[in-house]
């Protein structure tokens, strides 16, 4: 064993407990640095790499049944864009719920498209069973996660689809995720033909993996291909997948720009904390620095021996911590491949893990090296003087007027100590202010995530949703065999009557869309027109304010963005060879429609579009009211007898995105209090052994245990007091500047103003205090240990 | 002659695998208003034996009492106050606060005590002078000689008028003359009636200034005793 391993390993079991701190902070530094990257790496791009592992279909097209048969679509197959194909399978749009007591049937379901699929393993869209067996019985069905939550269904879960006769129950058997959103249950597909009605015929549905497939008019161009050869009519729907990364990309948008903050927030911290930790070896081992130099030692070798006291734990608490960060991020990936719909992604990131132990050690190195080769360049001799020899030192103008302060001894001079090593001071309050920060940074983060989810998701202004389906029936239902007629919706009038009766309904508003256009964009935009006062829709402005009369519209950042327009504005809406100059009184928050879109009122949209119908409903229940028990009233009171072309969405429950990105937050604020936390502690620590002697001398002069407790807690607590007037601003700032960025990321918005400053006055100034908590949590134990350290010992020791 | 204080059969091992205690059934007692010195080779146990009597250690097995009272049965904040208020307490290596001025120093366990800075400093200056540091209040004790901080850390012991002055090798870092001076410092305040616990290995000092010479070997004491001085007293 060399002489620099034996000292080296000797030091460390010496200063266990500073080699502990140093374990502890770069754990949880490199456990916060593993979770945030491996979100980041893993979530780039969600969309992308389970298209991949699954064999996606950029195109899902569905045909009429009656049109076109399975044998000619698959021959249809060989078009020369079309790379393969997974189909033709039947299917049908159907609506599910759950089963009641005895089979019965909830009014309240969910539109979706079922489809009977033998395996789920086929060339394109290869499905994930997340949980479950893929149905084998007829009485078997595999449902979508995102329907399953919808209808709170689980395995075994009784569900029930409607049939020609009245209802047919089913099984849950697998819980399965397809990167394509077209189908959200498959059953065998023998099973399909039992359940298809006159409303909802027989389709097929066809996969497609296409080249080339980057943007929307190249997949249009394929469409219409596929589409060239087959009768007129026989395509009932398209989706690409642009649509559905679009929306993946959205969530990992947001993410990325708060973990990048994080995670420099933690590496920021474990350098302030490692720099302090080897500045005090250095400093406390001054008389070993110079004995080791004496008896002959290199100076290399010296910086060798103090950098391995903290290289050593430092490479055991990375690479725990980027085992640690790696299991913590897998619920997270679980959760956004959850609330993407998607296949769970791999965690196995050993890249990912190599990559932040590396950075890791990189950073104590830089961070250590600067002491270190400070303390290999002493000159023997000068450091055992320094070493052995009583300070000598002055205290600092500060520290001397500090001295003089009218106030008891244990405060003064828990005042002074914090005084007499500004670097240090510096450090540990740069460390409490990384703590404050991070904690007014993920508070302010949450309330205003809350806020744009609230906004967002509108089930805390909008409840119910009730469509009719105003236009003619689709071709081929209007008389179909049997001579049976569809019955017809139900009238506007009867739909009013029961919207103003039913109990529990405090507003509605009736809604209608068309699709103008806007001079500078070239894709259509939707225009929602409202009948009835509508601001309480709970659209957050951004400026400006909400239409109030015909001729005055609000739209959103991006749309306003896209067209060079702005609060005020005027424009020219153009639909069907009619022009509507309508101004531009409101920037709003609105996700829907691609961020392209207006809201304004119904009669300003009739002017341009005549046969426009306000077939949507957008209703809001009163305090105390339950939507779905109201859901279900107003269904009673609108088709009292029977089928009605009609569906009620209620809306609600948490996002699962927000709850995510909620969670994500807190987990990460919690390791930086406690890498705030670890450094404090590991400051107290150092000053109370430094200042071992002084402690002692003042115990044996008659100092109580409680006083040096207070007077170590003061030493910590001024910097907390410092600390929180220092953070708090960095804090909301870069929740404003991250906020913004994720804003902009996401769908290119601005933030509505009303969703910053969310921290109430009295909160804030009670955050500013949460400096001089954690100084003061961070120096209990050091405290502790300093007021029961025996006296005579030390003393006896000079 | 009334006893201030007394040692029972106090044992004291610092390390349970440790072949002899530090101290070994010692008894003894401290007369008031006498000048006590313990002598001994190093390692006999003085200055473990000092400590337990100013309260800085606890006896593994035995009573120290002092005015009657049984120290060791005290909690540390009882200690603290004990010091503060009984105990003056002189070490070899000073065991000044070195970022504090002499004046400040001294007045440190007034303060704890709960004296007025203005009062505290009132009698510090009072002390200082008599102890011939008057222009030094102001210094830092790396400014001092080894007398000089050995005259504050004097003062400080003093400040809060214990009945019990205690001190360790107080000459130990200090060249003959200062340690001398020291020495006759401390004779004199004996002499006003303040009862002294002088630690030391010299036994000619011992002699000299002690009026009670108790003198320890490996642990025990071997022969408690007065000196001439004493027995003429």
């Amino acid at each position: 064993m060399t002489a620099v391993r034996s000292k080296l390993l000797a030091d460390v079991r010496r200063r266990r407990l500073q080699a502990g701190v140093v374990l502890f902070v770069v754990l949880l530094s490199s456990a916060a640095a593993t979770l945030g990257v491996s979100l980041a790496v893993e979530t780039t791009a969600p969309y992308d790499q389970a298209f991949a592992r699954a064999h996606g279909p950029h195109l899902a097209l569905t045909f009429d049944a009656s049109k076109v048969s399975p044998m000619r679509l698959a021959g249809n197959s060989g078009r020369r864009r079309v790379v393969a194909t997974s189909g033709p399978w039947p299917g049908m749009s159907t609506v599910i719920a759950r089963s009641g007591p005895g089979g019965s049937t909830s009014q309240l379901g969910v539109n979706t498209m079922l489809v009977g699929r033998r395996n789920p393993q086929t060339s394109v869209d290869r499905l994930t069973i997340e949980s479950g067996h893929w149905p084998g019985s007829k009485s078997e069905i595999a449902l979508s996660q995102s329907i399953a939550d919808d209808i709170g269904a689980g395995l075994g879960t009784g569900i029930t689809l409607p049939t020609a006769r009245g209802h047919r129950l089913f099984r849950v058997s697998a819980i399965a995720a397809s990167v394509s959103p077209v189908a959200g249950a498959w059953v065998q597909p023998r099973v399909i033909r039992g359940l298809t009605t006159r409303q909802t015929p027989l389709e097929y549905l066809m996969l497609y993996r296409v080249s080339p497939a980057r943007t929307a008019s190249q997949l249009r161009a394929a469409t219409q291909q596929i589409a060239a050869r087959l009768p007129a009519g026989s395509v009932v729907g398209t989706s690409d997948y642009l649509s559905v990364k679009r929306d993946a990309d959205v969530l990992t948008s947001v993410m990325i720009p708060f973990l990048l903050a994080f995670a420099v927030f933690a590496l920021l911290a474990s350098v302030l904390i490692v720099t302090n930790i080897i500045s005090g070896l250095v400093l406390t081992g001054y008389r070993d620095i110079g004995l080791m130099k004496a008896i002959g030692f290199t100076p290399n070798q010296v910086v060798a021996v103090i950098l391995g006291q903290v290289l050593g734990p430092a490479l055991l608490g990375a690479a725990a911590g980027a085992g640690l960060g790696t299991l913590a991020a897998r619920p997270f990936l679980q959760n956004t491949a959850h609330a993407l719909g998607l296949p769970t992604p791999s965690t196995a990131t050993l890249p990912v893990d190599a990559g932040v132990v590396g950075l890791i050690l990189v950073v104590v190195i830089v961070a250590g090296l600067g002491p270190a080769w400070r303390a290999g360049r002493l000159a023997a001799i000068a450091a055992i003087t320094k070493g052995q020899a009583p300070a000598g030192r002055r205290a600092s103008v500060i520290g001397r007027l500090v001295g003089r302060a009218p106030l008891i001894p244990p405060l003064s001079l828990g005042l002074e100590t914090a005084l007499v090593r500004p670097a240090r001071s510096m450090m540990t309050l740069a460390a409490i202010v990384v703590g404050v920060a991070s904690i007014v940074f993920a508070l302010d983060l949450h309330l205003s995530l809350g806020q744009v989810a609230a906004h967002l998701d509108r089930s805390k202004y909008v409840q119910l949703e009730l469509n009719v389906p105003t236009g003619p029936l689709p071709a081929g239902l209007s008389k179909l065999k049997g001579g049976f007629t569809p019955p017809p919706p139900p009238s506007r009038t009867r739909i009013l009557r029961a919207l103003k009766t039913t109990p529990g309904i405090a507003r509605y508003v009736s809604e209608s869309q068309s699709s103008p256009l806007v001079p500078g964009i070239a894709e259509p935009v939707t225009y929602f027109g409202y009948d009835r006062p509508s601001s309480w829709l709970g659209y957050a402005l951004i400026s400006g304010r909400w239409f109030r009369r015909p001729g005055e519209v609000v739209a959103p950042t991006r749309l306003l963005t896209q067209a060079h327009l702005h609060v005020g504005s005027l424009v020219t809406l153009h639909l069907h060879g009619r022009a509507m100059r309508v101004r531009i009184v409101g920037e709003i928050l609105d996700q829907s429609a691609n961020d392209m879109l207006f809201r304004g009122a119904w009669r300003t949209e009739r002017r341009l579009d005549p046969t426009a119908k306000l077939d949507d409903y957008e209703i809001q229940v009163r305090p105390g009211s339950n939507p779905s028990t109201v859901g279900e009233q107003l269904g009673q009171s609108i088709a009292p007898h029977g089928f009605t072309p009609f569906s009620i969405d209620v809306r609600g429950g948490a996002d699962v995105g927000f709850l995510l990105l909620n969670g994500i937050i807190a987990s990460l604020a919690a390791i930086l209090i406690a890498i705030a936390l670890a450094g404090i502690f590991a400051t107290v620590i150092l000053s109370t052994r430094e200042k071992g002697r002084e402690i002692a001398i003042l115990k044996a002069v008659g100092m109580p245990p409680a006083q040096v407790v207070a007077m170590v807690m003061t030493s910590a607590a001024i910097l907390g007091i410092l600390a929180g007037p220092v953070g708090l601003p960095i804090g909301t700032q870069l929740h404003r500047q991250v906020i913004q960025i994720m804003g902009q990321a996401a769908s290119s918005t601005r933030i509505p103003p009303s969703f910053f400053n969310l921290i109430p006055m009295p909160v804030l100034v009670s955050l500013g205090a949460t400096g001089a908590v954690l100084a003061i949590a961070g120096a209990w134990l050091p405290a502790q240990w300093a007021s029961s350290a025996p006296v005579a010992e030390i003393l006896q020791a000079e | 002659m009334e006893v201030l204080v007394e040692l029972q059969q106090v044992t004291k091992i610092y390390d349970s695998g440790a072949e002899s205690p530090a101290l070994d059934g010692v008894s003894l007692t401290i007369p008031t208003g006498r000048f006590t010195a313990v002598m001994g080779p190093s390692g006999s146990g003085k200055s473990t034996l000092l400590n337990l009597i100013a309260g800085l250690d606890r006896p593994t097995r035995g009573s120290v009492l002092v005015d009657g009272v049984e120290i060791n049965r005290f909690g540390e904040a009882a200690l603290a106050r004990y010091r503060r208020a009984r105990v003056g307490l002189i070490f070899q290596f000073f065991n000044l606060l070195d970022n504090l001025t002499a004046l400040d120093n001294v007045i440190i366990p007034a303060q704890l005590s709960g004296v007025k800075r203005r009062e505290a400093i009132d009698r510090a200056r009072m002390l200082l002078q008599q102890l011939g540091l008057a222009g030094a209040e102001r210094s830092y004790p790396a400014r001092l000689s080894g007398g000089q901080r050995q005259r504050v850390a004097v003062a400080r012991a003093l400040i809060n008028r214990p009945p019990l002055l205690l001190a360790d090798e107080p000459t130990g870092a200090l060249d003959s003359h200062s340690g001398e001076q020291v020495l006759d410092l401390l004779r004199d305040l004996n002499r006003s009636g303040q009862t002294v616990v002088l630690v030391t290995h010299d036994g000619g000092l011992a002699r000299q200034y002690g009026d009670q010479v108790i003198t320890l070997e490996d642990g025990a004491v071997a022969r408690p005793g007065l000196t001439a001085l004493g027995a003429a007293q």
